[in-house]
C-alpha cells in the first residue's frame, strides 16, 4: 500500500525500451534447451539410466511444430506492449506451453510402451523441464505484473484446470512418474496427508507461540532484543540438526516418564517433527508479528485511545487491519518454509513426502525421488499462490 | 465545563504538573501555553484520562472524572493531536464517523453528521468524503482530524498542538476556521500550544505554564500588559513583549473620535490589530490613520501616540 | 590484558572454543559416552574423523558461499546501475520464486543430472546462497539516500569511485546481514547434503538415523549446531566492527 521509506519505487520495467525483455529471454532459452537437450528419456527399466529422445523424435513433426509455434506467439506478444491484454495473453500462452509439452511427453510415453514393452520407462528430459519451468516463470511474472485481479487469476486457473483435465484423461499414465505413483497410490495419498498434517501442526505451534512472543516484544520493547537473540540462535542451527537434536532429550524424557508415550510423545516420529517445525517457524512468526505491530503509527493508536476506543476495539479497528499486510506475508513465508522443511521429517520416521525422496535416493530410483520432490515443490507453490491470492483479496482498497 | 483542582502528576520522580488549579468556562476557548516540558500536554491528557493524576481532582460538567469510565469520558470529549493520527486504512468519511459508530448512531444520522462536518471544516463532501488520508494535504488532514473530533457532538474539544505541523499560511487558515467553528457550535475548547502568535490570535483565555506550575491566567491583553512573572514575560517575547502586545489589541481599543483630514490614506478597520496599524504607519510614513467605524458607528482616528499609551 | 579480558567475554570466543575442543576431542570423548545410550550402541563414528568432517563441511560451504556472494553481489550491482535497473523487478521476482522451492527437493532433483556427492550439494548451496546476498545487496545499495548520491555526483566523483567510496561503504551493514543469512543457510543446506552423499557434519546424523545409532546423531548435531552458531557469531562480530551509521 505504501512504499517503505528509504526505498525508491521500482522503476518501470520497460523504461526506455518498447519490448518486454523477460518473455523473449525465457522463450529463447527454452528454444535453445529444446534443441540441445532431450525432450524425454527412454530407459529399458526402472533403475537403469536411459537415452534421450529429441522433441522431434518424441513428438513427431506436428507436435514439435505446435510447441515451437507457441514459443513464437509468446515472442510476438512480447514485442507488442501496446496490446491491452498483452500480459494475460502471454500468461495464457505460457499455460498452453506447459500443458502441451506435458501432453506430448505423455503421448510419447504411450507410444514407447506399445513399441518397447511394459518394462520400458519414459521419463521427462531436460528439454521438457526447461519448457515447463519457462512456462511457470512466465506465469509467475504475468501474475505479478498484471494489475487486474481477474487478469492475475485467470491464466493460473485455466492452467490448473487444464492440468487436472490432462491427468484425468489418462494421457499421462505411461510416464514413469505416473507409474511410480500408480504402484503406490494409497501410500502416496497417506504420505501427502501426513505431510499436510505435520506442516499444519507445526504452523499452528509456530503461530501460537511465535505470535505470543511477537506480541510480548511489541508490548515490552526492552525485552525484544534478548528474545530475538535467542530465537536467532535457534534459526541458525541447521534444520537437519534441529530435527535430530530433539531425539535425544525426548528419548530420555519418555524413558523417565513412560506415561508420556501414551500421549504420543516419543523420540522419533511425528512428535519431534512437529516440535522442530514449530521451533523453526518461531522466529519468522515472532519477527513478523512484532514488525507488523511496530509499523502501526503510534499517533493512530493514540488517536484511537483518545477517541474512546476500548482495548479490543483498538486491536480490531487499528492494530490488526494496519498490520495485516505484514501478518499475511509472515504467514505465507512461514508456511512455505515449513512445507519444505517437513520433507526432513521422513528422516526421523515421521513420514510425509520426504519418504519418497529418501526411499528413491536409497534405491537410486530417480523417478521416485522426482515424485516426492515435485510434490513438495508443487505444494509449496500452491500454498504461496493461494496466500498471495488471499492477501490480494483481503487487502483490496477501492480506487479513490 | 472542566475544572482542575490542585492537580499534580509526576513521571519517575520528576514533577510534570505541580498543583494546578484551572477552571475552563462552558463555551470558552482556553489555551494552555508554555515552553516544551512545561506540563501543558500532560495537563491536557489528564483531562480525558489518557493519564491519571497523582493528586487533586478534575471535574467534568460537575462530575469527578474518575467516576466516569475512561472510554465513555473520551467519547464525550473530542481529541485532536499534532500528528493527526487519521486511520490510514479508512476513508475520510469513515474516519469522521469513528465516534458516532462507536456510540451506535443509526447510519442515516451518521451520514448526515459527516456531511455537516465536512462542510463545517471547509471540505466539500463530494470531493473528499471517499478519499483516503494519504491523498490529502497536511492542512486537509488536520481539518478532517478536527471534524472527526467534533463528530460525536462532544461537550469539550481537547487539542494538543493541533496546527503545529502545517506551514504558517495554512495554520492561519485553520485557526480562522477553528474560531468560526467555535462561534457556530459553542463547543468548549481546551488547546495546547507553544506558538505565542497562535495563543494570542485565538484569543479566549491564556493559561501560562512553566515547569509544571500555572503562572498566570487571563486574556491575551491582560497577560501581555501585566505578565505575572519574568518567565511569563520571557515566554511572550522578552524584550519584544511590547510588539506582541500590539497583536493582542485592536484598533478599536485605542482609536479616538475625530474627523480624518484629507490625505491621510485608506481608513483602517476597527477590528484590525494594532500590529497591522503600526505596520501601515511604518510602510506609509504616517503617524496617524483614519479609522473606518468605531464601536459607536462614528469615524475615528488612530495616532502613533495611541499605540504607546499605557 | 584488558583487551584480552574483553575479548574473552564475547560469546563467539567461548562458543568457538567449545566447538574446536569438541571437534578434536570428540574422538577421545565418544567411547566414554556409553552410559547415555542403550548397551551395544557403537560409540565411535568411523567413516571419517570429526576434524575431517568439519574441514569438508567448511570447505564445501566456504567455496559455495564465496561463489554465491560473488554472483549475488554482481547481480545486485547490475540491478542498481542505470543499465540494469530495468531488470531489478525481474530479479526480485525470480528470487522470490526460487525461495519457494524446498532445498531438499532441489537437492534431490539435482542428483539425476549431477550424480551423488558434493556436486549437487554445491549446486544447491550456490543457488540458495545467491538469493539473500542479491536481495540484501539491492536493498543496501537502494538504501543510500538520493541526496548523498547527488552530492557525490556534484562533487565530481566518477561512477566507479562513487560506488567504491560512497555506495558500498554505506550499503555494507545491510549487505553483510545478507551474507550472514546466506552463510547460515549454506551451512544448513550442506548438512542436508549428506542425504545425497556429500561428506559433511550431516553424515553422522544421517548414518545414525538410518542405522538407528543415537550416538552418531548426537555427535553430529552438537558439532554442526556449534559450527553454525560460531560462524554466525563471527560474522556478527564483523558487523559490529563496521563503523556505526545512524539510521
Amino acid at each position: 500500500m505504501r512504499i517503505p521509506a528509504g526505498r525508491e519505487p521500482a522503476p518501470a520495467l520497460r523504461a526506455g525500451t518498447d519490448i518486454d525483455v523477460l518473455p523473449l529471454l525465457i522463450s529463447a532459452l527454452a528454444l535453445a534447451a529444446l534443441l540441445l537437450g532431450g525432450f524425454v528419456v527412454v530407459a529399458p527399466n526402472r533403475l537403469l539410466s536411459g537415452s534421450p529422445l529429441s522433441l522431434w523424435q518424441a513428438a513427431g513433426p506436428g507436435g514439435a511444430a505446435s510447441l515451437l509455434a507457441i514459443l513464437g506467439v509468446i515472442a510476438l506478444l512480447a514485442a507488442r506492449p501496446a496490446l491491452r491484454l498483452q500480459r494475460v495473453l502471454i500468461s495464457l500462452a505460457a499455460g498452453a506451453l506447459m500443458l502441451l509439452s506435458l501432453a506430448l511427453a505423455g503421448m510419447a510415453a504411450s507410444e514407447q510402451a506399445v513399441a518397447a514393452g511394459r518394462l520400458t520407462r519414459v521419463s521427462l528430459g531436460a528439454g521438457f523441464w526447461t519448457l515447463f519451468v519457462a512456462g511457470l516463470l512466465l506465469l509467475a511474472d504475468g501474475a505479478e505484473r498484471e494489475p487486474r485481479r481477474a487478469g492475475k487469476a485467470l491464466p493460473l486457473l485455466a492452467t490448473l484446470l487444464g492440468l487436472a483435465a490432462l491427468i484425468a484423461s489418462g494421457r499421462l499414465a505411461h510416464l514413469s512418474l505416473a507409474r511410480e505413483y500408480a504402484v503406490r497410490q494409497q501410500a502416496y495419498l497417506d504420505e501427502l496427508l501426513r505431510h499436510l498434517q505435520l506442516t499444519g501442526a507445526g504452523l499452528a505451534l509456530a503461530l501460537v507461540a511465535g505470535g505470543a512472543i511477537g506480541l510480548l516484544a511489541y508490548r515490552r520493547p526492552q525485552r525484544a532484543g534478548p528474545v530475538f537473540a535467542v530465537l536467532n540462535i535457534v534459526q541458525t542451527i541447521p534444520s537437519l540438526a534441529l530435527f535430530a537434536l530433539l531425539i535425544g532429550p525426548l528419548t530420555v524424557l519418555t524413558g523417565l516418564f513412560p506415561a508420556l508415550r501414551q500421549l504420543g510423545i516419543a523420540g522419533i516420529g511425528p512428535f519431534p517433527a512437529i516440535l522442530a517445525l514449530g521451533l523453526y517457524g518461531l522466529l519468522p512468526v515472532a519477527r513478523g508479528v512484532h514488525a507488523g505491530l511496530s509499523a502501526v503509527p503510534p499517533a493512530v493508536v493514540e488517536a484511537a485511545r483518545g477517541m474512546g476506543m476500548t482495548g479490543g476495539q483498538i486491536v480490531r479497528h487499528t492494530l490488526i487491519p494496519l498490520a495485516l499486510p505484514t501478518l499475511l506475508q509472515t504467514l505465507r513465508l512461514t508456511l512455505v518454509q515449513l512445507i519444505g522443511l517437513a520433507v526432513l521429517a521422513a528422516l526421523i520416521g515421521a513420514g510425509g513426502l520426504g519418504t519418497f525422496i529418501f526411499q528413491g535416493l536409497g534405491q537410486t530410483a530417480a523417478d521416485l525421488v522426482l515424485l516426492g520432490a515435485l510434490s513438495a515443490i508443487a505444494l509449496a507453490l500452491i500454498a504461496d499462490t493461494a496466500l498471495r491470492g488471499l492477501a490480494l483479496f483481503l487487502l483490496r482498497r477501492p480506487a479513490p | 465545563m472542566i475544572r482542575f483542582e490542585g492537580i499534580c502528576k509526576s513521571f519517575g520522580g520528576a514533577r510534570a504538573v505541580n498543583d494546578v488549579t484551572l477552571d475552563v468556562a462552558r463555551g470558552s476557548l482556553c489555551a494552555l501555553v508554555g515552553t516544551s516540558g512545561s506540563g501543558k500536554s500532560t495537563l491536557l491528557r489528564l483531562a480525558n484520562r489518557l493519564l491519571e493524576a497523582d493528586e487533586g481532582s478534575i471535574r467534568f460538567d460537575g462530575a469527578d472524572v474518575t467516576n466516569i469510565p475512561p472510554v465513555e469520558l473520551r467519547r464525550r470529549m473530542g481529541y485532536v493531536i499534532q500528528s493527526v493520527g487519521l486511520f490510514p486504512h479508512w476513508t475520510v468519511e469513515r474516519n469522521i464517523a469513528t465516534v458516532p459508530r462507536l456510540l451506535g448512531w443509526p447510519s442515516a444520522r451518521i451520514d448526515q453528521r459527516v456531511a455537516e462536518l465536512l462542510d463545517l471544516v471547509g471540505l466539500p463532501p463530494g470531493l473528499h468524503a471517499r478519499r483516503y488520508p494519504d491523498e490529502l494535504s497536511g492542512g486537509q488532514q488536520q481539518r478532517v482530524g478536527v471534524a472527526r473530533a467534533l463528530a460525536g457532538e462532544p461537550e469539550l474539544l481537547l487539542m494538543d498542538e493541533p496546527f503545529g505541523a502545517v506551514d504558517p499560511p495554512t495554520r492561519r487558515g485553520l485557526q480562522d476556521s477553528l474560531m468560526a467553528i467555535q462561534k457556530r457550535t459553542g463547543t468548549t475548547i481546551l488547546l495546547v500550544t507553544h506558538d505565542v502568535e497562535e495563543a494570542i490570535r485565538l484569543g479566549g483565555t491564556l493559561a501560562v505554564l512553566d515547569q509544571g506550575r500555572l503562572l498566570q491566567t487571563g486574556t491575551p491583553a491582560q497577560v501581555l500588559a501585566q505578565p505575572a512573572t519574568d518567565a511569563v514575560a520571557r515566554f511572550f517575547g522578552g524584550p519584544l513583549l511590547g510588539l506582541n502586545r500590539l497583536k493582542a489589541l485592536r484598533v478599536g481599543d485605542r482609536a479616538h473620535a475625530g474627523a480624518p483630514s484629507p490625505g491621510e490614506g485608506e481608513p483602517i478597520d476597527a477590528e484590525a490589530t494594532l500590529e497591522a496599524a503600526l505596520a501601515r504607519m511604518v510602510a506609509e510614513g504616517r503617524s496617524r490613520l483614519p479609522v473606518r467605524r468605531l464601536a459607536n458607528g462614528a469615524p475615528g482616528v488612530l495616532d502613533l501616540a495611541d499605540l504607546v499609551r499605557p | 590484558m584488558r583487551m584480552a579480558g574483553r575479548l574473552a567475554r564475547r560469546p563467539v570466543v567461548w562458543v568457538g572454543a567449545i566447538f574446536l575442543a569438541l571437534t578434536f576431542g570428540m574422538g577421545g570423548l565418544a567411547p566414554h559416552l556409553g552410559f547415555l545410550f542403550r548397551a551395544g550402541t557403537r560409540l565411535v563414528y568411523t567413516r571419517a574423523s570429526f576434524p575431517e568432517l568439519v574441514a569438508s563441511h567448511a570447505l564445501l560451504t566456504g567455496a559455495a558461499s564465496l561463489i554465491a556472494i560473488a554472483i549475488g553481489l554482481a547481480a545486485a550491482l547490475f540491478a542498481t546501475r542505470p543499465a540494469g535497473r530495468a531488470y531489478a523487478a525481474t530479479l526480485d521476482r525470480l528470487g522470490a520464486l526460487a525461495q519457494t522451492f524446498p532445498p531438499v527437493a532441489v537437492l534431490a532433483l539435482a542428483v539425476p543430472s549431477l550424480g551423488y556427492g558434493a556436486l549437487p550439494t554445491g549446486f544447491a548451496l550456490v543457488l540458495y546462497g545467491v538469493l539473500p546476498v542479491m536481495g540484501a545487496g539491492m536493498a543496501g545499495l537502494r538504501s543510500v539516500p538520493a541526496a548523498v548520491l547527488e552530492a557525490a555526483d556534484g562533487t565530481g566523483f566518477s561512477p566507479g569511485t562513487r560506488l567504491w567510496r560512497i555506495e558500498l561503504p554505506l550499503a555494507a551493514p545491510i549487505l553483510l546481514a545478507g551474507v550472514r543469512t546466506s552463510v547460515t543457510i549454506g551451512i544448513g543446506t550442506a548438512t542436508i547434503g549428506s542425504t545425497v552423499g556429500a561428506l559433511t557434519l550431516g553424515s553422522p546424523i544421517i548414518d545414525g538415523l538410518s542405522g538407528d545409532n543415537p550416538a552418531f546423531v548426537l555427535q553430529g548435531t552438537v558439532l554442526v549446531a556449534l559450527f553454525a552458531v560460531t560462524v554466525d557469531l563471527a560474522i556478527g562480530e564483523a558487523q559490529r566492527a563496521l563503523p556505526q551509521r545512524p539510521n
